[in-house]
C-alpha cells in the first residue's frame, strides 16, 4: 500500500485563496468583524458572505449577526475544528514545499 | 499568500491606527506650550491657580475635551472603515504588560526628573523607549520609528536639559510633533499593509515566510 499522495491530501476547502485568508487571519485573533475581513482579503462582499457561509457550514467557523444602533455587525471566530484545519493544513503545504525542494535538488 | 502576513496583520491593524495619536500630538504640544501639566510649584499651571486666575486650568480642560473628540473620531473612522478585531487572550496578556511597564518607567522617569533635577530628561528618554518597545512586541519597526522615537529618546539622554527649569513641558513640545508624525507615518503604514494583504490573497499560495 503507497503512502497518500501530499497534493490529493489537500483540503480543497480550505485551500482557495480567498477562504485560506479568512481562515488564517481568524487564527491569530479571537474574532474579526465583516469590513476587517473585507479590507483584508479584498473579496466583495457577496463573496466574502459566501465564503463565510460555506465555512461555517462546514464547522470551520462561527459567525455572530446582531444588530448595534440599529445596524447589522457580523463577526467571525474559529471553531476548535477551525482552528486545528487551518494549522494542518500549513502544516501540510510547508511539507508540500520541502518535497518540492527535494525534487528541483 | 505569506502565512506570517495574515497571522501578524491583526496586530499590525491594531498597532498602526496612527490618527490616534494625532490628538495625542496636540495634547502633549499644548500643554508644552502653555506649561498646562500640573506639576512642580514654579509650572504656570500652579501659579495660576495660586493667583486666582484659573484661565488655564479652564483651557486644559477644554483641550481634555478637544482631545477626546479626537480620540472619539478616530475610533470611529477605524471601525467604518477598516473594522473590529478582537485581540486572543495572550495578545491582550502581551500588551497590557508593555504598557504597564511602559506606564511605570515614564512615571518613574518623571519622578527622577523632578526630584533630582538631572541634566537629561528620563521622561522623555522612557516614553521615546516604551513607545519603541510596545511597536517591536506588535509590528517590525520602520525606519520613522527609529528616527521620531529613537531620536526622541536619544535627545532626552543627552546631557543639555541642566538649565531648563520646566524640563517636562519642554519634554513634551518635542514629544507632541514627535508622536504625531509616528501617528501618521503608522497610518500610511496601515494602509499599505492592508493593500499588501489583498495582493496577497488574491495571489498563489507561497510557504515561504
Amino acid at each position: 500500500m503507497s503512502a497518500p499522495d501530499p497534493i490529493q491530501a489537500i483540503d480543497r476547502l480550505i485551500h482557495e485563496p480567498g477562504r485560506l485568508a479568512i481562515l488564517t487571519v481568524l487564527s491569530s485573533v479571537k474574532s474579526a468583524d465583516f469590513t476587517f475581513l473585507q479590507q483584508v482579503t479584498g473579496l466583495t462582499k457577496g463573496n466574502l458572505s459566501s465564503h463565510l457561509a460555506r465555512l461555517e457550514d462546514s464547522g470551520l467557523l462561527e459567525i455572530d449577526k446582531r444588530f448595534v444602533h440599529k445596524k447589522p455587525r457580523t463577526s467571525a471566530s474559529l471553531t476548535a475544528l477551525g482552528r486545528k484545519r487551518v494549522k494542518e493544513h500549513w502544516v501540510q503545504l510547508e511539507a508540500l514545499k520541502a518535497l518540492s525542494g527535494e525534487h528541483i535538488d | 499568500m505569506d502565512r506570517t502576513g495574515f497571522t501578524r496583520i491583526a496586530d499590525r491593524y491594531l498597532a498602526l491606527r496612527g490618527l490616534y495619536l494625532l490628538p495625542t500630538g496636540l495634547l502633549f504640544t499644548v500643554s508644552g506650550t502653555f506649561g498646562l501639566l500640573p506639576v512642580g510649584e514654579e509650572a504656570p499651571f500652579e501659579s495660576s491657580m495660586a493667583e486666582g486666575r484659573p484661565f488655564l486650568q479652564i483651557a486644559a480642560g477644554l483641550l481634555v475635551v478637544l482631545a477626546l473628540a479626537g480620540y472619539y473620531l478616530a475610533h470611529r473612522y477605524y471601525q467604518a472603515n477598516f473594522g473590529r478585531v478582537e485581540r486572543s487572550n495572550r495578545a491582550k496578556v502581551r500588551e497590557a504588560l508593555v504598557t504597564g511597564l511602559g506606564v511605570a518607567a515614564i512615571m518613574a522617569g518623571t519622578v527622577l526628573d523632578f526630584e533630582l533635577n538631572l541634566p537629561v530628561s528620563l521622561y522623555g528618554a522612557a516614553f521615546g523607549l516604551y513607545l519603541l518597545v510596545y511597536y517591536r512586541s506588535a509590528v517590525p519597526l520602520r525606519r520613522y520609528h527609529w528616527l521620531l522615537l529613537g531620536g526622541l529618546a536619544v535627545v532626552c539622554l543627552l546631557p543639555i536639559w541642566g538649565g531648563i527649569s520646566d524640563t517636562l513641558s519642554v519634554t513634551l513640545l518635542i514629544m507632541g510633533p514627535v508622536t504625531a508624525a509616528t501617528g501618521v507615518f503608522d497610518h500610511r503604514e496601515l494602509v499599505a499593509s492592508l493593500r499588501q494583504a489583498r495582493l496577497d490573497a488574491a495571489g498563489s499560495v507561497d510557504v515561504s515566510a
